[in-house]
């Protein structure tokens, strides 16, 4: 095998970026008059979108109050030494207040759209490396193949 | 009623017999083109048929110059495609087609593990501590909490900025073109153009990639795909010259 099969995809993984790559992508043909461009059912989520930055500015909120960071002039003597001890669960600890944030985006999320958020629960099922990053994306309605004119 | 998937030279036609794949292509021809069509289903387009139009693509792409149509680009008969998207356009699909022929188009997702990015930032930063402990105070809601997170975000931004183009410096030295597909919180994912005799060039290139980012950003790499990115800007010298009689 070489190290090309190993190394490259031939198409995105998701379906997400899969519509991304070719939904009002590629020659433009001008003058349709029989030739025309369907639509495709999609089932996207468009508030994932508008929520994303709050999301990810709480998330990081919590992150980084979950690092227990003190100003630097206060960071010595014991409470320092707490802190140096508690470096290596950061790392954990940070994980916690993800998922705790994601809950509440969902929250959020409920109470925008009137329906749970499914890809959070996904994320939760990655064995715990999915909390900090968010791989699946609506597809913004810009995106989408215009109807049958 | 047809899909139109893309677009090819009359005399590459031949390699729509030999993709496999969910789709069966067949070739309309006009004009010195072709154009690979299939039937269209009688329910509306799903995913399933994204993937199936992007593979199509993907496998012509990989032995001849394609040029993409979008998805659900329908014709009723073969007629309206020659007469349609053959005819009207040749001298343009033609140079398009050649201005392709030598190239593809990579694209390579950086997907970073912001736990750990956001750890590494925040520690020893001023500003972040201040706007902690603020966000802590008594009598501190979601406004405070909302501006220590943007600027992590901020911060971790950059990080990623910085350390993605310290990673992909090599893959864009040998690509023709590059070009920044999104940059978000999620994702920064680039594109480039590279000629075909350099994709073995550009594997090696994302391997080390891989081995930088081993443990703080994800990588997707894909391709050879027709070249999305680049149709409208491909590298001068390639445009042949025109068909017409005028086109000196």
């Amino acid at each position: 095998m070489t190290m090309a099969s190993v190394n490259r995809a031939p198409r995105p993984s998701s379906l997400a970026d899969v519509l991304d790559v070719v939904l009002d992508k590629g020659i433009v043909i001008d003058a349709y008059v029989r030739v025309a461009l369907v639509g495709i059912e999609l089932l996207t989520i468009d508030a994932r979108i508008v929520i994303a930055s709050v999301d990810t500015y709480l998330r990081f909120a919590e992150a980084v109050n979950r690092l227990d960071l003190q100003p630097s002039q206060e960071a010595t003597g014991l409470p320092g030494l707490i802190e140096q001890m508690q470096e290596g669960g950061a790392k954990r600890k940070t994980r916690g207040a993800l998922s705790g944030a994601g809950e509440k985006a969902r929250d959020v999320m409920q109470s925008i759209t009137g329906r749970g958020d499914d890809d959070e629960d996904e994320d939760e099922d990655d064995g715990g490396r999915g909390n900090g990053r968010r791989r699946e994306r609506g597809v913004p309605a810009s995106r989408r193949a215009p109807s049958r004119s | 009623m047809l899909l139109v998937h893309g677009l090819l030279r009359e005399h590459d036609r031949a390699v729509l017999d030999r993709v496999g794949g969910a789709v069966h292509p067949r070739a309309v021809a006009a004009a010195g083109l072709a154009a690979a069509v299939s039937e269209a289903p009688e329910r509306g387009l799903t995913g399933d048929d994204a993937v199936a139009h992007l593979d199509l693509l993907v496998a012509l792409a990989t032995d001849v110059p394609v040029l993409p149509l979008p998805l659900g680009t329908t014709a009723p008969d073969d007629d309206a495609v020659r007469e349609e998207v053959l005819a009207p356009a040749a001298d343009r699909l033609e140079q398009q087609l050649a201005a392709v022929a030598e190239f593809v188009e990579l694209r390579l997702d950086l997907a970073f593990d912001t736990d750990a990015l956001v750890a590494e930032i925040a520690r020893g930063n001023a500003e972040i501590e201040r706007l902690a402990a603020r966000s802590r105070a008594p009598g501190a809601g979601l406004p405070e909490r909302m501006a220590l997170g943007e600027a992590v975000a901020e911060l971790v931004a950059d990080e990623e900025a910085v350390r993605t183009a310290e990673w992909t410096a090599e893959l864009a030295s040998l690509a023709e073109r590059s070009a920044v597909l999104a940059a978000d919180e999620q994702v920064r994912r680039t594109a480039y153009l590279v000629r075909r005799e350099r994709l073995a060039d550009a594997d090696a290139a994302v391997a080390r990639l891989r081995a930088a980012a081993d443990g703080v950003a994800d990588v997707e790499y894909v391709g050879p795909l027709p070249v999305y990115s680049f149709l409208d800007d491909l590298p001068e010298g390639e445009q042949p010259a025109p068909r017409s009689r005028w086109g000196w």
